[in-house]
């Protein structure tokens, strides 16, 4: 079996974390460290920095839509230029709506 | 004399493991990594050298040859330490390995010291093959056999290493008769022992210093009970136009542990180690401490190897990629990787990110949220 690829993850807070292993775990890669966990303002502070280290491995960020009207232009906002390796994604409205409408679970 | 690089093998946590060593050292990695004992093959090298220590000695402390043993080591393997010095003139290495004979005794297998790429010594030797006994000693505990690197014996012996327990300062009794305790249980004796001049004006420093972290001590003085033993005692300010004095049983550990750390910064000597020197102190406080100890390493030139936790002390600009060592255990022992060998680091930092935040969180542990459901 090949080597898992390794995917860091920056994530606002506990909850996001676990979504984000569990994400990352889901299509086969292997969560190396998870960054941020301080919210969504210090997530928006760093992006940069995580958008620089994903031109060069695996990012996945992954940050609540929150109030705001739109994902597409949250990402557009806070990152108009993703790096080649970033998956930049938005839960809409917040990562707890998806457990909440994970029925099965 | 500085320490340049250090080699391990089997020692403690760590298999195999060769870090090269700056002015400052910062040792992160998760909690029972192997911080600690990385400090203490320094340790165990001071023990080697110091009066009242000795290889025999050195080695019962750490209660013998199979708890110094790496766990992960197959069968029984030498355990080994070198190191590489430099001084003005010359470099250095002195080398030692050991193990236990039949009866769990330590001996040394190696013990080798280098000048300048010259071999001054190197045993097992003839005199050592004809009677063994002499290899449960190292010719660093022999006046009459190490002259010519005695500048190491020496720079061993000044490696001073301090982890304060306020409750120790505050009750010596319970260190009676420990010369140089690491845990501060004759910290007020060696003040008192310092000559006055040297004391008063270090004392000043710190109070000036101790003046910003807290504001209400206005005086620092060492004073004398009765029985002639020596306290320090601080003059606080309150409403009371005179404040009042109140001795180190009183004051804070913060105020405690912050006092022992100004007081060894200013200390001359060779590598001071540090056990989290952020304990009991205010994040913002912790902010200046690399930035304190930097100074402290240009006055005084000694080296200052540190382990912590804190983001906050790693938050300090000023700290450079190779100063910072991470551990990272594994199922092979525990792995030293200095910040800048590991690309990730570099990428966040080019990014703009702090070293606290690109470091810390490859130190947490993996199952660390499980700890809230503790009790459940």
């Amino acid at each position: 079996m090949p080597n898992p690829v390794i995917v860091n993850a920056a994530v606002e807070g506990m909850v996001d974390e676990a979504v984000a292993r569990r994400l990352i775990a889901h299509v086969g890669g292997s969560v190396g460290s998870v960054y941020g966990k301080n919210g969504k303002a210090d997530l928006h502070k760093k992006i940069k920095g995580y958008n620089n280290a994903a031109r060069h491995a695996p990012w996945l960020v992954l940050v609540d839509l929150d109030d705001e009207s739109c994902a597409f232009s949250l990402c557009q906002s806070w990152l108009p230029v993703p790096a080649r390796y970033l998956c930049f994604r938005v839960a809409v409205r917040q990562v707890e709506a998806w457990l909440m409408a994970d029925a099965e679970a | 004399m500085k320490f340049h690089a250090i080699a391990l093998k089997n020692w403690k946590n760590f298999a195999q493991v060769e870090v090269s060593i700056p002015d400052r050292l910062f040792l992160v990695g998760p909690n029972a990594s192997g911080k600690s004992n990385l400090l203490d093959a320094f340790r165990f090298l001071r023990d080697l050298a110091s009066t009242g220590g000795g290889f025999q000695e050195a080695v019962a402390r750490r209660g013998g040859v199979t708890a110094i043993r790496c766990l992960a080591a197959r069968r029984q393997p030498d355990i080994e330490i070198c190191v590489g010095l430099k001084d003005d003139d010359n470099e250095w290495s002195y080398e030692i390995a050991f193990n236990q004979d039949s009866q769990r005794r330590p001996h040394l297998k190696k013990e080798r010291v280098l000048c300048g790429g010259q071999i001054l010594l190197e045993r097992p030797n003839e005199e050592d093959r004809a009677d063994p006994a002499r290899l449960t000693q190292t010719y660093l505990e022999q006046v009459n056999v190490n002259r010519s690197f005695r500048e190491i014996v020496k720079f061993f012996d000044s490696i001073r290493y301090l982890h304060i327990v306020p409750q120790l300062v505050r009750e010596p009794d319970r260190s009676v008769g420990r010369i140089n305790d690491p845990f501060g249980g004759d910290f007020l004796e060696q003040l008192a022992k310092t000559s006055d001049k040297t004391r008063k004006a270090r004392l000043r420093r710190i109070q000036e210093a101790l003046r910003v972290a807290v504001p209400q001590l206005q005086e620092i003085e060492l004073w004398r009970d009765v029985r002639g033993i020596p306290h320090l005692r601080g003059k606080y300010e309150h409403w009371r136009p005179q404040g009042a004095w109140q001795t180190e049983e009183q004051f804070s550990d913060g105020t405690l542990r912050l006092m022992g750390l100004l007081w060894v910064a200013m200390e001359k000597g060779g590598p001071l180690l540090l056990e989290e020197p952020e304990l009991s102190l205010h994040p913002e406080i912790v902010r200046m401490l690399p930035q304190m100890l930097a100074r402290a390493v240009r006055r005084t030139g000694r080296q200052i190897f540190l382990s912590t936790h804190s983001p906050d002390l790693l938050q300090d600009e000023g700290i450079g990629l190779d100063e910072v060592l991470l551990l990272l255990p594994g199922k092979e022992g525990t792995a030293v990787k200095t910040a800048a060998a590991l690309e990730d680091v570099c990428h966040l930092l080019e990014g703009g990110l702090s070293l606290a935040d690109a470091v810390i969180p490859k130190t947490k542990p993996k199952q660390a949220t499980q700890l809230a459901l503790f009790g459940e």
